[in-house]
């Protein structure tokens, strides 16, 4: 028996949909990561990407990989492609917005940042979001 | 700065039952990175779930993510060639304003012509480069300037020009710019602009000849001019390059995962054929 059709008689009763299998994905990345497996998790990531790119979190977990091994500037235009595109229906996602800030104030001085921090708080207002408004305010204070 | 927490979420249980539950993060802050949903692997084999997706969904999922994601690299493309443009005009009128109030004399609008047209020989120049749209952007909005300063000020007349040559050169620079323009507009498109484009270059490389006189004439003024403009335009690529590595990098990581994720069902196979061959080891012995 091949891996399909083990697969295929696992999952006899139920094949996975398309949403169930990117929170699959989603989930084996995110243990890889915790395993500090960043490779591994770099990789299945970028698969959820190529599946679900207007998911925020595979663009956070790609870049925080990259940040692992000491590469901030390349995680910080992740973040940056991922504030847009992940943004979806709303103009920009917060959290990538903050993750930039983040891995820029490893890299650049506080000028950038707060203007990176700005647009996240203005598009976390737009939101009417309280927990990203918070997330950003925590932020500002922990940054600058 | 105060110090950072930790930035990654705990793992789901139904994934990672044992072990740290807490990545630690490199950024520090309070987690971005949510947890996955409840049960999402919940009496699942991943990697036989990773493959089944991978394997049965390839043609719906996969290829839709990646031309999705190829429209939207499109569109941030599209995007960053009109910021580029942007910033060109921009440098240009700059440039353009502290040109024009310098002016006061006849023999001034000479070294205005003199730039012109080095600037339009440089803007045609560039039509073969690997930005094509920006370049296109530039050379309209160049080739617009000049036609509207030959329209007002008649230089090319007052400098021995024939009426009916500075007439065709006014002609010439209009046509070349409103061409040129639609070109960037259709960023880069069909054989239709690329066809008028290259008509157009042809009649602007003709004014830039016939030109060059009123460049040699007002050189004298105008190199100063010329230098700046060339440093400004350094300047401007460098920042154009600057951010077409950015947009690079980033595509370069999406789409070489179409690689990597042959690669990955390959792993995957393999990690799964060594777990089965553990298990019937294991068995094997159990039974003795």
């Amino acid at each position: 028996m091949d891996l399909a059709q083990a697969s295929a008689l696992v999952h006899a009763h139920r094949t996975p949909s398309r949403p169930s299998a990117i929170e699959a994905i989603y989930a084996t990345a995110h243990w890889l990561l915790s395993r500090e497996r960043t490779e591994d998790a770099a990789k299945v990531f970028r698969v959820m990407l190529r599946v679900a790119p207007h998911d925020e979190r595979g663009w956070l977990g790609l870049g925080e990989c990259h940040e692992r091994i000491d590469q901030p500037r390349i995680a910080a235009e992740l973040y940056g492609a991922g504030s847009v595109i992940a943004g979806g229906s709303r103009p920009l996602s917060v959290r990538c917005l903050v993750a930039r800030a983040r891995a820029l104030a490893k890299v650049v001085p506080g000028a950038e940042i707060e203007g990176i921090l700005d647009a996240a708080e203005s598009a976390a207002a737009a939101q009417d979001d309280e927990d990203l408004l918070a997330l950003v305010v925590d932020e500002r204070r922990r940054l600058l | 700065m105060t110090a950072p927490a930790t930035i990654l979420p705990a793992a789901g249980a139904a994934l990672a039952p044992a072990g740290p539950a807490d990545p630690p993060t490199s950024g520090g802050g309070t987690s971005l990175l949510p947890d996955p949903a409840a049960g999402a692997l919940v009496g699942a084999d991943p990697l036989s779930m990773l493959y089944l997706f991978e394997s049965k969904d390839q043609q719906l999922g996969v290829t839709e993510g990646t031309s999705q994601i190829t429209a939207l690299q499109t569109e941030r493309h599209q995007a960053l060639q009109k910021e580029q443009q942007a910033i060109q005009k921009a440098m240009q009128a700059e440039h353009d304003h502290s040109f024009w109030d310098d002016l006061g004399s006849v023999c001034s609008e000479v070294a205005k012509v003199a730039v012109v047209v080095a600037s339009v020989a440089v803007a045609v120049g560039t039509l073969g480069a690997a930005t094509p749209v920006a370049a296109l952007a530039i050379a309209g909005a160049v080739l617009s300037t000049a036609s509207f300063v030959d329209g007002e000020c008649h230089v090319l007349r007052s400098l021995g020009v024939d009426d009916t040559t500075a007439g065709w050169v006014d002609t010439g620079m209009a046509i070349g710019g409103s061409l040129l323009s639609m070109g960037a507009g259709f960023a880069g498109g069909g054989q239709a602009a690329s066809s008028a484009i290259g008509r157009a270059a042809s009649v602007v490389a003709g004014a830039g000849g016939i030109g060059s006189a009123a460049a040699t004439i007002g050189k004298g003024e105008a190199v100063a001019r010329e230098d700046q403009a060339a440093a400004d335009q350094v300047a401007s690529q460098a920042q154009s390059d600057q951010a077409a590595r950015r947009m690079q990098f980033v595509v370069d990581e999406t789409q070489s995962s179409d690689e990597q994720a042959r690669r990955m069902l390959g792993t995957i196979a393999n990690t799964k054929t060594i777990q089965d061959q553990t298990a019937v080891s294991t068995a094997a012995a159990v039974r003795g």
